[in-house]
């Protein structure tokens, strides 16, 4: 047979190793149950609010305040009779972009200065990962909530602390990352590839991004899959102590939060619940797809 | 190993310093102090409450009181806490017991659960009983516990009435001996359980991991072609190899018994040392922030410390330099 048929043949039954990382991954049902559930749960966030007779959320309506959940409210209305499923579409707005832009933040800087670190070695890594055992050794959640300080006494206008809470969690979330993806690079610029591209002469930038980033792309996005579980809970336990996104912006901490008051806590339980619910769906839908990924796409698993 | 672990701790030093920077600077950066919080709504004259400040140190530049703080702290003086006007050290050391109590009850607990069930999961991968626990592992993992706490509250201590809803002690009651002791207990049963169903997930899929990766190990399927039993197989061969990981793992974990839990510990109004410190942000009790936090920072790296040297002491393969 010549090689040209050979290579034909291969093409046909050989697949991509992004198709077979798909076809390991619908394999895994708890994994396509969690995307299921978080495509839903973002269509009813994102859809929802237009399809509602509720359209401001932020309407106050006394004369229906605290009412248990009935055909017009399916889950009640809040002490200000605002309707709850509405607040919580607009919470999941909130919590779910929160997550995902602090996690994007994040694992850009960490795993451009993981593969820099890598790659270069020498006194910039020394000094970069100096800094990186700095951040790693901040105790994350007192630190989220002494900035959060910070920015309370500045009277700092609730919407721009929204986007402040997005950067201030990627400003101590790339630690890790970078220190991970750091390791990676210093193992791949080992392979014979690498040896490869430097009797090329191909420039630094050019084997960085075109050699080393696709390489670590498949645990770039099972970290950041991952990432957004742990950003969403830290973002809700932030807003549930009243540091993280504030009213009258509703997040799904903020919502368990207003409804945790001795009086509410037990005699409305609608208040509350359903938030606490939604923050728990999300994040272990996202962790089970996460898991799904890092499975699927871990070439290490291949057997 | 003895220069090991002296260079790892002369590395601490750096790190240290850079931590207490970053949160002397931020601390610095909260307009208003301690004397704003107490006395700002009160009608006290300007000159007053300036003198007070003055007495504190606080009218210094960031800088001074930085370098002033570093020197006392390296004498072992870490402040007076302006919230209880006792020193920093004597306010962690009334409460930071309290913390290690609960945290040494569930971390018990979670071993316990733990280490079994994991082993199970991986010597009976993608069984019924796997994918349970993966599930129930990923929903402890994924609970917020600030909503669990309530849900726990809810629950046993509003609607079924079994146990206290939070504290430490039944307010208004002297109680001695025994039931002094029952008491505390029955106020920590539900804080316990709230930290062990956080803590639990992730240790289940650490130990199934750790004895996933064992049981793919070449000398295990030495083993079974030897025609041992499955049963010596996983208990005497992988077990063995899979509890270097573990005992890293708990070494790891072992400081930060000490550096209490916020959110179970506010939500439970349990005197220990997390929800002070959350107080004492409310309260502006800067030099309690810092000491605080820096106890924390150095719980955290005396963990990572512990677990390698726990790891090189497990695993007779890994020598450290």
């Amino acid at each position: 047979m010549t090689t040209a048929k050979k290579t034909a043949k291969q093409k046909e039954t050989q697949q991509t190793p992004w198709r077979l990382a798909f076809h390991r991954l619908k394999k895994n049902k708890l994994a396509l149950v969690g995307l299921g559930v978080l495509v839903l749960i973002f269509l009813v966030c994102f859809l929802g609010p237009y399809f509602s007779p509720y359209p401001d959320v932020n309407m106050v309506d006394l004369a229906h305040s605290k009412q248990p959940p009935s055909p017009q409210h399916w889950l009640g209305t809040d002490r200000s009779g605002r309707d709850i499923l509405s607040r919580l579409m607009f919470g999941g707005r909130v919590s779910m972009t929160v997550g995902a832009v602090a996690t994007v933040l994040e694992i850009f800087i960490g795993t451009l200065f993981g593969c820099i670190a890598g790659y270069y070695r020498g006194w910039i890594d020394t000094v970069m990962m100096r800094v990186v055992d700095i951040i790693l050794s901040l105790p994350t959640m007192p630190i989220l909530i002494m900035i959060s300080a910070v920015f309370s006494d500045l009277h700092v206008d609730t919407k721009i602390r929204i986007y402040l809470l997005m950067f201030i969690l990627a400003a101590l979330g790339w630690a890790g990352i970078c220190r991970y993806f750091r390791g990676q690079v210093l193992s791949i610029r080992e392979m014979e590839y690498m040896l490869a591209t430097e009797s090329m002469g191909i420039r630094d930038i050019k084997k960085i991004f075109k050699h080393i980033i696709p390489n670590v792309f498949p645990l770039v996005i099972v970290t950041a899959t991952l990432a957004i579980g742990d950003t969403i809970l830290m973002e809700s336990t932030m807003s549930f102590l009243g540091v993280g996104v504030l009213p009258p912006y509703a997040s799904w901490g903020n919502i368990v939060s207003e409804g945790s008051n001795m009086v509410d806590f037990t005699l409305h339980p609608w208040m509350w619940m359903p938030a606490g619910f939604c923050i728990l769906i999300t994040v272990l839908c996202i962790n089970l797809l996460g898991d799904g990924l890092r499975d699927a796409l871990d070439p290490r698993m291949n057997k | 190993m003895k220069t090991y672990v002296t260079r790892r701790l002369l590395i601490l030093i750096p790190i240290l310093i850079g931590v207490s920077i970053i949160v002397f600077l931020l601390i610095a950066s909260i307009p208003g102090d301690a004397i704003d919080a107490k006395f700002g709504a009160s009608r006290l004259p300007a000159e007053k409450i300036a003198e007070m400040k003055a007495l504190l140190g606080l009218n210094q530049p960031v800088g001074v009181r930085y370098l002033n703080w570093l020197k006392n702290a390296l004498h072992g003086n870490l402040g007076i806490s302006t919230q209880y006007n006792l020193p920093v050290a004597t306010v962690i050391h009334d409460f930071i017991w309290n913390s290690f109590l609960l945290a040494i009850v569930s971390f018990v607990l979670e071993l316990l659960i733990a280490i079994p069930v994991g082993v199970l999961s991986a010597t009976k991968i993608h069984s019924f009983f796997d994918n349970l626990f993966t599930v129930l592992a990923f929903a402890g993992i994924s609970l917020p516990s600030f909503f669990l706490a309530l849900l726990l509250q809810k629950g046993f201590a509003v609607d079924w009435k079994m146990l206290p809803m939070d504290g430490m002690h039944t307010v208004g009651v002297t109680l001695a001996g025994g039931a002094y002791l029952m008491d505390i207990l029955s106020h920590m049963i539900l804080p316990v359980i709230c930290l062990t169903t956080i803590s639990v997930g992730g240790a289940m899929r650490f130990v199934r991991t750790s004895m996933l990766d064992v049981i793919n190990q070449d000398y295990i399927r030495t083993a079974r072609s030897k025609g041992l039993p499955e049963r010596i197989v996983i208990y005497r061969h992988a077990l063995k190899n899979a509890a270097i990981p573990i005992i890293t793992y708990i070494g790891n974990s072992l400081p930060g018994l000490f550096s209490g839990a916020l959110i179970t510990e506010t939500v439970f109004a349990w005197p220990g040392i997390g929800k002070i410190f959350l107080e004492s942000i409310a309260k502006r009790d800067y030099l309690f922030m810092m000491g605080y936090v820096m106890l924390v920072a150095l719980l955290t790296m005396l963990g990572n410390l512990l677990a390698d040297i726990l790891y090189s002491v497990a695993d007779p393969r890994i020598r450290l330099k």
